[in-house]
């Protein structure tokens, strides 16, 4: 079969036929940039450290396919249909049953539903109770959300960090950043969270029950006591009252670590650990358990070189530490999978200290070195910045034109439209007025609108007097 | 190769890539560094064939997740007799398909409970994203198998005993869906350009 017999799109030659082509060569070209490979690998990197390699099964790939098309989706269609033939019944009863005859019972109910709903946003520390029948949601510092279901007590302590005291509680938490994790207390245990939903429960026993419902959350108490992928749930055993560390149950405490997908290697753990200590406020043995793993090398070694330095620098506030700890980063791994991110940090933390030499210094290798990166405009326009601070005009235009010729744009287009056009104006160019215009008419309602209008009636002001 | 994770750059740099096959031997021994390898080497190009299938960015690590999860709880079924990319392909196309019909459904019972829908994606200023944007759109009304068909071809540029193999069908089964897919892309793609003008 040779292709002439299918002619390609291109053969058409008009315009919307090249636009297509042209994006079909945009999205052969699309590729995930570092950070978000890191973070990938991030996700998957415990996988390598199982041992649950079944090397003896016989099937061949074309037998897992097989099996995959042909069994399992019959199963599948199967119980769904059974599923939905029941929801369809239960709906279709729900919806025909009388009306007065539900209200007495529902009214009957020992535990009546919720009846309030209100969302607000704690700014302190404090406790927050929901009555019976009572529901309450929450946005917390940080973006994630709880669900306090009726007869809950939550705590939000200084820090900002969530402790649940008893009811049920359910969580929506965002993708944190990496290095960086949602803590939630219940008990002496420690629910670590890593970008998920689930849901927090302590009974009148306090026992503790933790169901993911989407994401990773591990459960700790002084060391790992379950790591939960979606779908799955864990229950502490029963506690005597009071927050002392509680009696392990080993069933429970085998079960949960014997579960596919746990980590088992010693990296893994340490690197757990170690965000765990920093996620409840224990910076120094973070540290100490990044800096062994630095010492062992491999991928976990690599990772922790970068948190080193994420930690001196938002943690303990010593920038000039973190500097050396992320060149000595770069040094140890030329082409590591973090090196953007760390070029990244150090043109931050370089410009956060005032040296602004220094960063354009950083900021103009990273230009020329990641020409693909996605944060190539975003260094393009702070190096812009920088000149315009300097009143380096000249350069500044440059450089915003970097910035604005890069693959992905985003929130740097509009100050980098604006300041280049400012810096034009600013240089008695007379693509300055034209360059000013064009800010105002891609962004009507932009955050630099008044100054733009500001410059231009300034600059018109000038350009008529010249004539 | 500008497009080469970096491990895999400095891996090249000195001369010593593994091949597909030794990595995957070399990951059933339990080598974390071979997993790595195998995991940068092909985690571009699971990105942009989810994100080219219909993945929508916010789903597109987890989807990621999910294949190579699959990919190493499979890796003692392969033995090689198909190339690891194609594997990988149909393990990454199948798990995109589910992940779609996964949320229509979620879509339509959020209709159906009268939930919010879903904030719509923020306005990205950047030419080439805008232009990716209405190709995802444009490929999403596409019926899967073309979906399929012509993503693999036109964008990941496999040849087509290759795509039949993911695909599960006839080379000339490709084709057809390949002229259909085509077709109807560059018909939507009119439409859409006349409506906006």
């Amino acid at each position: 079969m040779s292709e002439t017999n299918h002619p390609a799109p291109g053969k058409d030659d008009d315009a919307v036929t090249r636009e297509l082509e042209s994006a079909l060569g945009d999205a052969r070209g699309r590729v995930a940039d570092d950070v978000t490979l890191r973070r990938m690998w991030a996700r998957v990197s415990h996988l390598g450290t199982e041992a649950d390699l079944d090397v003896n099964a016989g099937t061949t790939t074309a037998d897992l396919v097989r099996v995959r098309a042909t069994r399992m989706p019959r199963w599948g269609w199967f119980a769904g249909g059974v599923a939905s033939t029941a929801a369809l019944a239960f709906a279709f009863v729900a919806w025909m049953w009388p009306r007065h005859q539900l209200a007495p019972t529902f009214v009957a109910r020992t535990t009546p539903a919720p009846t309030v709903e209100t969302r607000l946003l704690p700014t302190a520390e404090g406790t927050i109770r929901t009555g019976a029948g009572e529901r309450l949601e929450l946005t917390l510092v940080g973006g994630a959300e709880a669900r306090l279901e009726s007869s809950t007590v939550m705590t939000v302590d200084r820090a900002g960090r969530t402790k649940v005291d008893g009811g049920e509680v359910a969580f929506k938490v965002p993708r944190p950043s990496a290095g960086h994790s949602f803590v939630v207390l219940a008990g002496p245990y420690r629910v670590v969270v890593l970008g998920t939903r689930f849901k927090l429960r302590m009974d009148g026993a306090r026992r503790v029950y933790v169901d993911d419902q989407d994401g990773i959350v591990e459960v700790w108490d002084h060391a790992r006591l379950a790591r939960l992928a979606t779908g799955e749930t864990w229950a502490s055993p029963d506690l005597p009252s009071g927050d002392t560390a509680p009696q392990t149950n080993p069933h429970v405490r085998a079960v949960a670590l014997a579960r596919p997908g746990t980590a088992s290697s010693a990296d893994t753990d340490a690197e757990a650990s170690a965000r765990a200590a920093l996620a409840s406020g224990d910076t120094m043995r973070a540290l100490g358990l990044y800096r062994a793993l630095v010492q062992r090398g491999g991928a976990a070694g690599e990772n922790a070189a970068y948190e080193v330095g994420k930690i001196l620098r938002d943690h303990l506030g010593q920038p000039a530490n973190a500097l050396a700890a992320w060149r000595r980063y770069r040094s140890d791994h030329p082409d590591g999978v973090l090196r953007v991110e760390t070029d990244v940090s150090i043109i931050e933390t370089l410009v956060h200290a005032g040296d602004a030499p220094g960063a354009l210094a950083e900021a103009s290798d990273f230009i020329r070195n990641h020409p693909d990166s996605e944060r190539r405009a975003e260094i393009a326009r702070v190096a812009g910045d920088l000149y315009r601070s300097r009143a380096d005009y000249k350069r500044a235009v440059t450089a915003y034109q970097v910035a604005l010729s890069s693959p992905l744009v985003r929130e740097a287009a509009e100050p980098a439209t604006f300041h280049r056009a400012e810096c034009l104006m600013q240089l008695g160019d007379p693509s300055g007025p034209d360059a000013t215009r064009a800010y105002l008419r891609r962004w009507p309602s932009g955050r630099f609108r008044v100054d733009a209008e500001r410059l231009l009636g300034s600059g018109e002001g000038v350009g008529a007097a010249r004539l | 190769m500008n497009n080469t994770p970096s491990l895999i750059r400095s891996a090249v740099t000195r001369g010593t890539v593994p091949t597909d096959t030794e990595l995957v031997a070399r990951c059933r021994r339990g080598d974390h560094g071979a997993w790595r390898m195998l995991h940068d080497r092909h985690a571009p190009t699971v990105y942009r064939f989810l994100s080219a299938f219909g993945v929508p960015p916010e789903e597109r690590e987890d989807a990621c997740q999910d294949v190579f999860v699959a990919v190493y709880r499979s890796l003692d079924r392969f033995r090689g007799a198909a190339r690891l990319s194609t594997w990988i392909y149909r393990i990454a196309a199948r798990g995109a398909g589910r992940a779609m019909r996964r949320r229509r459904m979620h879509a339509l019972l959020g209709t159906l409970l009268l939930r919010e829908p879903p904030p719509p994606p923020d306005p990205d200023p950047s030419e080439r994203t805008a232009r990716l944007a209405a190709l995802d759109d444009l490929l999403r009304r596409l019926s899967p198998k073309k979906r399929l068909v012509l993503v693999l071809f036109e964008i990941e540029e496999l040849p087509v005993d290759e795509i039949a193999k993911i695909a599960g069908c006839p080379e000339n089964t490709v084709w057809s869906r390949l002229h259909h897919a085509r077709s109807e892309l560059t018909e939507m793609a009119r439409k859409a350009a006349a409506r906006s003008s």
